[in-house]
């Protein structure tokens, strides 16, 4: 909650002192969430408005905080797999993703290449449903609630390939440390293509519905600028520091899980507005459908579990047939995996920016700590700074265009 | 170096081992792992698992008799064509062990594969899975894929070898630790090995079944689940159980054990390590009498019996401290007795006799011993009790009871003076944890806990002062003793004790023995105190 | 169940032999004469002898279980046993175990419905030169065809009665032998008698050992650089002089006749036809190693052997010989090759199952009965008489250096005269004892393989055969002397299923005590019966190495080399014929 701030005299504040006492404005402090239509999940903001307009926000989070990271202390390195699912629970496979790679570099394990390609797959799959929520959601908080029909049409064929790839919808927990839950299954595929079929024509149809709409634009144009100063002293990451017109993207930057072999560009803004966002999101919605698109037009063949076998549980055949197999796969189930000691720090370039695992192990089957770099939570610091000066109407579209997730903020 | 220790390095770690110790106890001295399966530091030396295998090698000596000293500077070390046995290899001076080299590493695969081929694919059903170490060395030592294809050897399995212990002859991985210690520790020569080759078969036979007080600790030696106890039969699995360390109850041996509780039940108890008492062992009589902590008839309110409804009242704890104070400042102090148990801690007793300095007395209870654990005193606290102040001699107590002398009586867990002599009383208050005649004639019942449920202290036959810790909290409804003890005492004048740590400091000072002491010195392994 | 008075008073004598403490000793003895008397070893014998002797049932029963010969159920009267090693299997023995059941209308180890007989195959009984060879109850029955066994079997079911059987005419000399052990046995009329033997120059040589000190006569033997004939090849006389001294226990001197290293029937000869100077070597020896009494445990299947020496052992007592300040006991062991290993062996001795001790400790410092011993192969023992007569320097004019003397070599398999015979060491070649002495190979053959000292020794290929009979030679070609046990292999036989004979000999006589042994062989006999069936597969042959080359050098006793050599070096050699045999 607020304390005793310095309150500076703006413009409409002081025309309103000058007018006389008959205008003198009180400063109201409302309350914005955490139940909210536009908050986008449970945020509490804390609204210094003058009138209209906002002199300061102070965002309250931890509505959704249900303790991952000290849970993660208490179970093994593969029990803590579904918590990934509900960090940014609108790209699932993104975050297993992440998490597998993180615990893998602990490990010193490299996957094979098939293992890595369907990865890519999942996670740009991720990127495009999170990006489809997000402009939908833009959308239809800034009033063109047509788009959102269109794009949730779209993942709710995403959450159909979810289900075929892996048997859930929503909470996928796909990965595995060292591999995958299962291959592909040979009806995935052709779905796949099917879809990256028709995507692009949905994406066209949103972009003519709001990329040059006159109300959209007034509404998102000059909105909740951020500046490229601004963008990295917040640690800002993800679309919102590209729209701000810094070239950074993990996947080019620090190349991880094959993209180096990808060929694809990467959106910069120039602005940092909430247009910008828009326009930044759109495009890699674009340049996910070209990458997934090589991702299975290159797919290897071969093993998509590294050859680890005491990492690795062993197929269920051999588990219930051979004694060491039988053994491995009991002791990897109930007591983890023996991951040696040593702090990695591993990143991915998920669709609402950088998500870290910094982990710390002491050996054995359980980390020591497992921290979390939400990048929802870095980025929502910026929207004091954003929201200044506006309106609680640009405030629902700053909050649209910053497009964070509460599961992945308060962990 | 010293005249009883040796040098020697394992590993590239340079070690100090006092002479004649084997490899494995000196690996373990610098925190390196030489599994094994065969070896008991207990028992007789039988060499046959070959699991512990490690590549040991000599300085080469020179005509000099000095180590020669190679191109690199280092010592020359001579290796033997074949590995050995770390059990059964005694430390020597410039001795080279290697634990982690690659011949040893192959060996101990080997081994381990070894001893899977034949073994059944029992672990989802075995009682031994979570503290099984043939799953714990196939894991850290042993491959991770099997190649055995062939059809595996049947031997028995679940068969009843006594009332209390299961054998599954093909999980049994040959170790003789059983045989070992049934003949030289139990002293019970009754099990063996028949058969010959890979048919080798353990057993014992028909008729002279193992039949001592100590069979059960075969189970806990056995590092795989071919001998089971039945009483933890599919019980809990172990990863779900916590583990508390406390001291057996049953006799004034008081062997240290472990206590292992889930949810605020126990499943089981077994010996913990402490050479100046039970080494690694403990009796079956122990071992099995824990259930009572759980029984259902365990008493969980304070009562009152009423004399106007002509029965029992259940109580709150502050209406029944209340009225049981309001009685106790009636009664008159030279008529006030107590019986204290020898299996309370030395806390409860020293608090109890505050009531009553003049009558202070607990019951002697005796049975059978044998010349290794169980002592014929089968009070855990006796040497408590009577440094607390408390007389072997109730008969006193019963006589004041008889001839009108005492009329308020305060017993503290015990059930010996006859309901004829109780009904004389005019106050009798009961500390206890089951019904018994004591508490159905008391006026006043306030349920306390078993040793499991608290902290305190037993002092042993040896006089040695060792601690309980409680695995599970009271009993819903009931107090820890000293807690009652001390709000009555408050109540009544007296010092209020908020913590054990400050009822033993008080201890400490009105019982000279045990001067100096405090339950953090106690520690794990307890102390001797003077008597 | 009742003893009869007379066997208890037997037993009760038998039982004098051990140490009053260590009345367990007599238990392997116990069981021979009950199972004799009663024809099998149930509750009742198992609880009397345990009461008898003041051990647990359980220490019985163990025993009962672990040696082949006790049975726990009544076999029929006349038991069958043919033997089913290697040498035999390469004579035919399979053919007559076939004829056999169908003659009699039995399976293996069943009685026929009239009680009379019982089949069983049974591993090596050290006879591999007149193989298929077979015994029924104690007599031995050699060179068997199925018209021999048809005669045999008839005659019995007719008289009723089994005929004692007499040992064959021992072997002439071949021109190329150089017999002194042997230099007995084909003399007119040698009977072995103490008379026979004391007539061809026989007890001089202890007359002159006890005139000399013990060191001296371990000088002598040190120096004349005689190493045993049983297997491991160790020096004699270093052997001797690791006997611990001064620890106020009693040394004693066991001889180690417990010959069952398939392809070996050397021992068998000099006790059957000169046990005398087996006797007298274990005299001057006893003498040597300061030693007051010397068991010769000789192996159960031979009881005519056991009886002979008896006989022997009391006509050296009549003349004083045994019984003035040294005795010599007869132990019969019952059926297990791990009791040719001498820490097996003392086990056993020590009436328990013969499981191989860790060393160190060394019989040497503990041994029978916690008291330092020394353990000698029977022909090691025969050599002293001859080394002390002729002194050391004589011996080793004969052999090669690090081979001196001379050593009884046997002929297994497919050859024109399969048979013992004595050579200087190092003196010929494999090649030229096949060919030369031996007659070579039967008509229309070529040779396939040798394997040079009993089967644990690695199998030399046909090419590989030039190799002198010394141990320096066969160690520097990838083999060993061994036990001198020859096995000819010629290309009629199957090597995978030669290999498999040879595995199931070690997975049976495994004693189950280390681990590698006691899984590994039986698993490479498992593996061996599917490739031989025709399932392998082509990751088996590395396989099969592997699990050998895992047993070998990890287990307690040489038991685990023995299975694990064999195994290993068919593989390499013969890779061929195993992958034809795969999938």
């Amino acid at each position: 909650m607020a304390t005793e701030h310095q309150i500076e005299l703006m413009e409409s504040a002081a025309r309103a002192q000058e007018a006389g006492d008959e205008l003198r404005g009180e400063r109201m402090i409302i309350n914005m969430g955490p139940q909210h239509p536009s908050t986008h999940g449970v945020l509490r903001l804390v609204l210094e408005l003058d009138g209209e307009e906002i002199i300061n926000v102070w965002p309250d989070i931890g509505f959704l905080h249900r303790g991952d990271e000290k849970l993660a202390e208490n179970m093994t390195w593969t029990q803590f797999i579904p918590y990934t699912d509900r960090l940014d629970y609108l790209a699932p496979l993104a975050n297993n993703v992440a998490y597998a790679y993180a615990v893998e570099k602990l490990l010193g394990l490299e996957v094979p290449p098939r293992c890595q390609y369907i990865r890519v797959v999942c996670a740009e799959l991720a990127r495009i449903s999170s990006h489809l929520l997000g402009i939908g959601t833009f959308g239809m908080d800034v009033g063109a609630i047509t788009v959102f029909l269109y794009t949730f049409k779209e993942r709710e064929k995403i959450y159909d390939l979810c289900e075929c790839l892996c048997g859930a919808r929503f909470t996928t927990s796909y990965t595995r440390i060292g591999g995958l839950a299962n291959d592909m299954p040979p009806e995935f595929l052709p779905m796949l293509r099917k879809f990256l079929a028709e995507l692009p024509a949905t994406i066209a149809e949103v972009d003519t519905l709001l990329t040059r709409n006159k109300i959209f634009l007034d509404r998102t144009r000059d909105i909740g600028v951020l500046t490229k100063e601004q963008a990295v002293d917040f640690g800002i990451t993800g679309p919102i520091l590209r729209a701000t017109g810094i070239e950074w993207d993990l996947r080019k930057a620090h190349p991880y899980g094959g993209y180096e072999k990808f060929d694809f560009d990467v959106p910069v803004g120039s602005v940092g507005d909430c247009y910008d966002r828009y326009l930044c999101r759109m495009e890699e919605m674009r340049q996910s459908i070209r990458i997934i698109q090589q991702a299975i037009d290159n797919m290897p063949g071969g093993a998509w579990n590294a050859p680890e076998a005491k990492i690795v549980l062993p197929e269920k055949k051999a588990v219930l047939t051979k004694m060491e197999e039988l053994i491995h796969h009991f002791i990897n189930v109930t007591e983890g995996l023996n991951a040696p000691s040593g702090e990695v720090y591993f990143s991915a370039e998920n669709p609402k920016g950088e998500l870290g695992f910094y982990i710390v192990s002491r050996g054995g089957g359980t980390p020591h700590r497992l921290k979390i770099r939400a990048p929802s939570f870095v980025n929502l610091q910026a929207l004091p700074v954003m929201a200044k000066g506006h309106m609680i109407s640009d405030l629902v579209a700053i909050l649209a265009s910053l497009d964070f997730v509460m599961g992945e903020c308060d962990r | 170096m010293a005249d009883n220790t040796v040098n020697l390095t394992i590993d590239d770690k340079a070690v100090v081992a006092p002479k004649g110790m084997n490899l494995i106890e000196a690996a373990k001295l610098v925190g390196i792992e030489i599994p094994h399966y065969c070896y008991h530091p207990k028992l007789c030396i039988a060499g046959n698992c070959r699991m512990c295998l490690v590549d040991v090698g000599m300085p080469k000596l020179g005509a000099d008799r000095k180590p020669e000293i190679g191109s690199d500077g280092k010592m020359v070390v001579m290796f033997g064509p074949k590995l050995v046995i770390g059990c059964n290899t005694t430390v020597a001076d410039g001795m080279v062990v290697l634990t982690k080299s690659p011949k040893v590493v192959k060996a101990r695969e080997g081994v381990m594969e070894f001893l899977l081929i034949n073994h059944p694919l029992d672990c989802p059903i075995c009682d031994q899975a979570g503290e099984c170490r043939l799953q714990e060395f196939s894991v850290d030592y042993g491959k991770a894929e099997s190649r055995f294809v062939e059809e595996k050897v049947h031997k028995p399995k679940k068969t009843a070898l006594n009332a209390k212990i299961t054998l599954d002859d093909e999980r049994c991985i040959l170790c003789s630790r059983c045989i070992r210690f049934m003949r030289d520790v139990a002293g019970q020569d009754c099990l063996g090995f028949i058969q010959r080759g890979s048919h080798s078969t353990l057993t014992c036979y028909l008729g002279n079944e193992p039949k001592t007080n100590y069979d059960l600790n075969i189970v806990d030696i056995c590092p795989v689940g071919a001998l089971t106890s039945n009483d933890f039969r599919f019980q809990q699995r172990v990863w779900f159980l916590k583990q508390t360390k406390s001291i057996c109850p049953n006799c004034a041996t008081g062997c240290n054990t472990v206590i292992w509780s889930r949810e605020d039940v126990v499943y089981r108890q077994t010996p913990r390590d402490n050479n100046d008492v039970n080494q690694c062992w403990m009796c079956d009589y122990g071992r099995i009498n824990y259930k009572f902590i759980n029984d259902p008839h365990r008493l969980t309110t304070p009562s009152v019996k009423s004399a106007t409804l002509g029965q029992r009242v259940n109580l709150t704890w502050p209406e029944a401290i209340r009225q049981v104070v309001d009685k106790l400042r009636a009664a008159k102090r030279d008529s006030l007795a107590v019986i204290g148990s020898a299996r309370a801690t030395t806390e409860e007793l020293y608090l109890l006799k505050k009531f009553s300095p003049s009558f202070a007395a607990y019951i002697p209870r005796v049975g059978t011993g044998d010349n290794f654990l169980l002592n014929t005193d089968r009070n855990p606290n006796a040497a408590g009790a009577m440094l607390t102040g408390f007389s072997s001699d109730y008969s006193v107590i019963a006589d004041g009871i008889a001839d009108g002398k005492i009329k308020t009586l305060i017993v503290l867990g015990e059930d010996a003076i006859v309901p004829e002599l109780l009904a004389k009383l005019e106050l009798l208050i009961v500390l206890d944890i089951l019904p018994g005649k004591t508490t159905e004639a008391a006026h006043y019942i306030l349920p306390g806990v078993t040793f499991a449920e608290k902290s305190g202290t037993f002092i042993n036959a040896k006089n040695r002062i060792q601690r309980l810790n409680p695995a599970i909290p009271p009993l819903v409804g009931t107090k820890p003793e000293h807690l009652i003890l001390s709000a009555l005492l408050a109540e009544l004048g007296g010092k209020r004790y908020a913590t054990i740590q400050e009822v033993f400091a008080d201890m400490t000072r009105d019982v000279p023995a045990l001067a100096g002491l405090n339950l953090s010195k106690i520690g794990d392994s307890g102390v001797e105190v003077k008597s | 169940m009742t003893v009869p008075v007379e066997l208890e008073r037997h037993i009760d004598e038998i039982v004098t032999h051990y140490p009053p403490d260590k009345t367990r000793a007599a238990t392997l003895w116990l069981c021979h004469l009950l199972q004799e008397y009663f024809g099998f070893l149930g509750d009742e014998q198992v609880l009397w002898i345990s009461n008898k002797l003041g051990l647990q049932p359980i220490n019985v029963w163990e025993v009962v279980t672990f040696y082949p010969m006790f049975t726990t159920k009544p076999h029929g009267k006349f038991h069958v046993k043919v033997c089913r090693t290697l040498s035999c299997e390469l004579c035919g023995c399979k053919n007559i175990v076939a004829h056999l059941r169908k003659k009699l209308g039995v399976g293996l180890d069943e009685n026929t419905t009239d009680g009379l007989f019982t089949i069983s195959t049974v591993e090596c009984l050290a006879l591999c030169g007149t193989g298929p060879v077979m015994m029924i109850n104690d007599e031995t029955f050699e060179n068997l065809t199925t018209e021999k066994v048809d005669a045999i079997i008839d005659r019995i079911r007719t008289t009723g009665r089994l005929d004692a059987q007499p040992l064959p005419m021992p072997l002439a000399a071949h021109p190329l032998e150089k017999r002194v052990l042997l230099s007995n046995i084909t003399k007119p009329g040698y009977t072995g008698s103490l008379a026979d033997y004391e007539r061809e120059g026989g007890y001089t040589a202890l007359r002159k050992a006890l005139a000399m000190k013990p060191d001296e006569i371990v000088a002598e033997v040190k120096n004349s650089e005689i190493r045993g004939r049983g297997g491991a090849g160790f020096p004699c006389g270093l052997k001797w002089s690791f006997l611990a001294k001064g620890t106020g226990k009693p040394v004693y001197l066991v001889c180690n006749a417990d010959e069952s290293e398939p392809g070996t029937f050397k021992d068998r000869q000099l006790i059957s036809y000169d046990p005398h100077l087996l006797i007298e070597g274990i005299l001057i020896s006893c003498h040597a190693v300061g030693a007051k009494v010397a068991y010769i445990y000789i192996r159960g299947e031979m009881p005519g052997g056991a009886k002979i020496l008896q006989k022997a052992i009391e006509e050296a007592r009549a003349k004083g010989y045994v019984g003035n300040g040294v005795e010599i006991y007869v132990h019969r062991g019952a059926g297990a090759y791990i009791c040719g290993e001498e820490t097996g062996l003392i086990e056993s001795l020590e009436g328990k199952r013969a499981y191989p001790r860790i060393k160190p400790p060394f019989p040497a410092v503990v041994g029978l009965f916690g008291c330092p011993t020394v353990v000698n192969n029977v022909e090691t023992l025969a050599n002293i008489p001859h080394i002390i007569n002729k002194g050391s320097t004589w011996f080793k004019t004969m052999g090669v250096s690090g081979s001196t003397g001379t050593r009884l070599v046997c002929v297994s398999g497919p050859v024109k005269r399969p048979g013992y015979y004595e050579f200087e060491m190092g003196k010929l070649t494999l090649r030229q004892l096949i060919f030369d002495v031996c007659g070579g190979l039967k008509d229309g053959r070529t040779l396939k393989g040798v394997i040079p000292g009993g089967s644990s020794m690695p199998v030399m290929k046909a090419d590989q055969i030039d190799v002198p009979l010394d141990f320096e030679s066969l160690r520097k070609a990838g083999t060993m002397a061994g036990s001198g046990g020859i096995i000819v292999l010629d290309d009629s036989v199957d090597i995978v299923g030669a290999t498999l004979n040879v595995a199931q000999f070690y997975a049976h006589e495994s004693c189950g005590q280390c681990t590698p042994c006691r899984e590994g062989t039986l698993w490479m006999e498992k593996m061996l019966h599917r490739i031989e069936r025709g399932e392998g597969r082509p990751l088996d042959v590395e396989m099969l190495y592997e699990v050998a080359d895992n047993i070998d050098g990890k287990t307690i006793c040489p038991l685990g080399e023995a299975a694990a050599w064999p195994v290993k070096a068919f593989v390499t050699k013969y890779r061929e014929e195993f992958e034809k045999h795969g999938g």
